[in-house]
């Protein structure tokens, strides 16, 4: 188990309301139909912090690696969404079937790992068939566009805690290419 | 500019009104055709069903209605739907009512299935009880036609700037053409096409970018036409910006603290000409996430 520690916690930063980090319009900080829905997907959420891979895990092939630094970090197919909560990752794969969301109703979305409720931060992770996980932290509703170098290390930090190890920061590997 | 495509489109529904003459005459035993659906907007009371009678009438009166390229038939049940498809008439888009009297949802998901098994058709599950139905649509027997329907709430005018009405609408008449009369917030705008959007639907992400509200405000200040002029002339006078970096090609947007210093980018452009340079969808991408490669 690597359920948050207080310390990690701080580090990490306060639970927050969806997109209350935002610096969007009020009126497109607004949680639509199907959007906070939990329950036809919480058999499927994934615990980070008592496994290291979602069940039945779609994993990024080598090749496509490049495709998902060419799109810088985004790929909807192999993705999956996470967030952290106040005891650990939730993670679940963002083609997931939410027909009550009639407006893209192939995806699921952050709040739909919360049910619309708080969480620390939030981002798209990959998982490599080579055993190299790849992280972002692009979420508008908990994720990191404005957030600091140092919770976006210790959001980082706490993925390795768990079991991720062979971690790639897909902002680094930007920078790099 | 017109396709050269015509299209059927079915109408399923219980709450199509029943009138005396056509249950006398077993009209609604088969297939409405165009010209009862129209007497029927005409004379029936549509009781509670206002959403659907717009609806109809908007299909029926569209251009491409009225020059034959979009056939619409109306069916009071989906087994009579099912006997004309047997008898070869295959539609291309459906507007499926899932609420059929007594039946049960697993019946309403059964005859779905059945549908989708016997067309290649386009379908708008379309409900009144629209909040009932995804744990029937979420199930595995649906997943292999997962890209072919959608579920709307009858009347639903505030999910987005298109009402569902207008959203199925404005679909069908995409399908058979890029330039139509569209009609959002029940305002009728003429859709040009144009540099900036592809379709009409590509306004939700326009929606997805500025809110409802200033869309709204905007439609009526370009004249109720979306041609590449006004769009332009839209954009031209926002004052919002995005950052580039050139070196790794990455826009980014100025909210976005941690991007900027980790990439630091240099050039600062305009909306305008970001939309030109690299489109309405990366755009919409930036703004979503804070960063995009273009």
């Amino acid at each position: 188990m690597a359920e948050l520690t207080q310390e990690e916690k701080d580090k990490i930063g306060p639970l927050i309301a969806p997109f209350s980090r935002s610096n969007k319009k009020p009126e497109l900080c607004v949680i639509k139909d199907g959007e906070s829905e939990i329950e036809p997907f919480i058999n499927h959420l994934h615990d980070a912090a008592s496994d290291e891979e979602p069940e039945n895990v779609v994993h990024l092939k080598v090749e496509e690696v490049e495709t998902l630094i060419a799109n810088a970090g985004r790929f909807e197919e192999k993705c999956y969404l996470w967030i952290i909560d106040d005891k650990s990752i939730k993670m679940l794969k963002e083609r997931t079937r939410n027909v009550k969301r009639t407006h893209k109703p192939n995806c699921i979305c952050h709040t739909n790992l919360t049910g619309g409720e708080y969480a620390r931060m939030g981002g798209e992770v990959f998982f490599c068939e080579d055993g190299r996980v790849f992280l972002n932290p692009f979420s508008d509703r908990y994720g990191g566009r404005n957030i600091t170098d140092e919770q976006w290390e210790a959001t980082k930090d706490y993925f390795k805690n768990v079991g991720y190890t062979s971690l790639v920061d897909i902002i680094e590997l930007l920078q790099t290419t | 500019m017109k396709m050269a495509n015509k299209l059927n489109l079915f109408i399923i529904d219980d709450q199509i009104p029943a009138i005396p003459e056509y249950v006398e005459n077993l009209v609604y035993n088969t297939k409405l055709d165009a010209g009862s659906l129209k007497h029927l907007l005409k004379v029936a009371e549509w009781k509670g069903q206002h959403s659907l009678k717009r609806l109809t009438s908007d299909i029926l009166r569209s251009d491409h209605a009225q020059s034959g390229d979009l056939s619409t038939y109306g069916f009071t049940h989906p087994s009579i739907c099912l006997d004309e498809i047997d008898s070869g008439l295959q539609p291309d888009l459906i507007i499926y009512d899932w609420e059929y009297g007594s039946e049960s949802n697993i019946e309403s998901a059964n005859l779905l299935i059945e549908i989708l098994n016997s067309t290649k058709a386009f379908i708008f599950v379309y409900s009144l009880v629209r909040n009932e139905i995804p744990p029937f649509l979420n199930k595995l027997e649906f997943d292999a036609f997962a890209d072919r329907f959608q579920l709307f709430l009858k009347g639903d005018t505030e999910s987005s700037i298109f009402s569902s009405e207008e959203f199925i609408l404005q679909y069908i008449l995409t399908r058979l053409s890029k330039s139509n009369v569209i009609k959002i917030q029940g305002i009728t705008v003429t859709f040009n096409e144009n540099g900036y959007l592809n379709n009409p639907s590509d306004i939700l992400h326009l929606e997805s970018i500025f809110g409802r509200a200033f869309l709204l405000d905007r439609i009526k200040s370009i004249g109720f036409t979306w041609s590449e002029q006004n769009i332009e002339n839209m954009l031209n006078n926002l004052d919002d910006k995005l950052l580039l970096d050139e070196k790794r090609s990455l826009l980014i947007t100025p909210d976005s603290t941690l991007f900027i210093s980790k990439f630091n980018p240099e050039l600062e452009i305009s909306l305008l000409e970001a939309f030109k340079r690299y489109g309405l969808l990366k755009v919409r991408e930036a703004f979503e996430t804070g960063i995009v490669k273009v």
